[in-house]
């Protein structure tokens, strides 16, 4: 008698023990289920709008949106950079911006551009390419698991392969983004030249005023019936 | 008796040597070093590219001896080549995490921002405090000091750039 009732005592243990063991383990699974999922969310939000308006671009007609110091730029261009702007304020869990903003941003970027052609400030097809081979590779040694899924999810958004990605778009990417770098870097060297003691606050405040200046110097003409508008 | 005689002079001769070492042990300055990269994606054109932040930490801790007391901590912080991105970024700098026996102890804000001769390419932050602040001398210290990366032109817009753990003794 006694012997049955120590049997059924480990038994209900061994129950009691296996219900508790199965509990931890659901409200495990179903903890990290629920923080990948927000997660996700939040990049869920900017891949889904990412998609959306890359197929309205895909549908809308090239025309010529804007001329800023006699260079040309279409509503493709003004839309997909719209597009990518907005994807990093929508995965920083921001709004999108208004279009005033990208707007100005554009037409900053685009200035600088302008101005860096203007002194001669070259980025050949090598040199792009050079940076963008090296960037490949840093991120390929990387261990940020982030940066590495990010650009997997924006590429299976984007609808490309990894090497059409950098081959095509990095490479014009980074031509542009090189250019402003160089003029700064120029500019920097003038004002280092200039100053003997410089402050680095001074110089990125000079920096600002440079760039300001060059927007409120630049003739921006706004071309009729090619606004991002269009699309909506 | 000759050996009482050498005994002596064994012991002159390590008072002689060890006493300037004595003198001295009043302070001790703990130096980290760490150097890390982290991966930003910024709009350039049509498409997100990215660009790699490359950040130089160095923290020092000064303490005091009799009493094991912090009287120093500064963290000076650099991206390299970061003032010549195509986006405006910063860094601010920093606290210091202690933790005392492998437990987290507290959490020093460095109040003080310092100047430093900085190569204007790089972007920079220097943060100072004087916090006197007793330890108990038969614990171990550990200090893991922090900057802030921040772009409101990348994603991420921040990150925690932390220093390997030095330890302080």
């Amino acid at each position: 008698m006694e012997k049955s009732k120590r049997i059924k005592l480990i038994q209900i243990t061994l129950i009691v023990g296996l219900c508790i063991v199965g509990l931890s383990f659901s409200s495990v699974f179903h903890y990290s289920s629920n923080v990948k999922a927000e997660k996700e969310s939040l990049n869920q939000n900017a891949y889904l709008y990412l998609k959306l308006e890359r197929k309205k671009i895909k549908e809308q007609d090239v025309k010529p949106f804007i001329k800023i110091d006699g260079k040309s730029f279409t509503n493709k261009e003004f839309n997909e950079f719209q597009v990518s702007r907005n994807i990093v304020e929508l995965n920083n869990g921001n709004s999108l911006l208004s279009d005033e903003q990208i707007k100005d941003e554009f037409i900053q970027n685009a200035v600088l551009e302008v101005e860096a052609e203007k002194q001669n400030i070259v980025v050949d097809e090598s040199e792009a390419e050079k940076f963008t081979k090296h960037m490949r590779q840093i991120l390929k040694q990387s261990s940020d698991e982030y940066a590495i899924q990010f650009l997997q999810d924006y590429l299976s958004a984007l609808g490309i392969s990894e090497d059409e990605y950098w081959d095509r778009y990095a490479v014009l990417a980074y031509k542009k983004a090189l250019k402003i770098s160089k003029l700064k870097q120029q500019f920097f060297n003038e004002q280092k030249a200039k100053t003997k003691d410089v402050n680095i606050d001074e110089l990125q405040k000079a920096w600002e005023k440079y760039q300001q200046d060059l927007v409120k110097k630049a003739k921006v003409e706004f071309i009729q019936g090619s606004i991002s508008e269009e699309r909506k | 008796m000759k050996n009482k005689y050498l005994s002596i002079l064994v012991l002159t001769f390590l008072f002689i040597v060890l006493s300037p070492a004595f003198a001295s042990a009043s302070t001790h300055n703990n130096k980290s070093h760490d150097y890390e990269v982290h991966v930003v994606y910024y709009a350039s054109g049509g498409v997100l590219v990215p660009f790699s932040v490359g950040t130089d930490i160095t923290m020092n801790i000064t303490v005091s001896y009799p009493g094991k007391i912090i009287t120093y901590e500064d963290i000076y912080a650099y991206i390299v080549n970061g003032a010549l991105f195509p986006f405006e970024c910063s860094l601010n700098v920093g606290t210091i995490k202690y933790y005392k026996d492998g437990s987290y102890w507290s959490t020093h804000s460095l109040p003080y921002v310092g100047s430093y001769i900085a190569d204007p390419n790089n972007i920079t932050g220097f943060r100072y405090g004087k916090p006197n602040t007793d330890l108990v001398d038969s614990s171990t210290y550990k200090a893991i000091g922090a900057v802030t990366y921040s772009s409101s032109s990348t994603t991420p817009m921040s990150f925690v750039v932390d220093t390997t753990e030095g330890v302080v003794d």
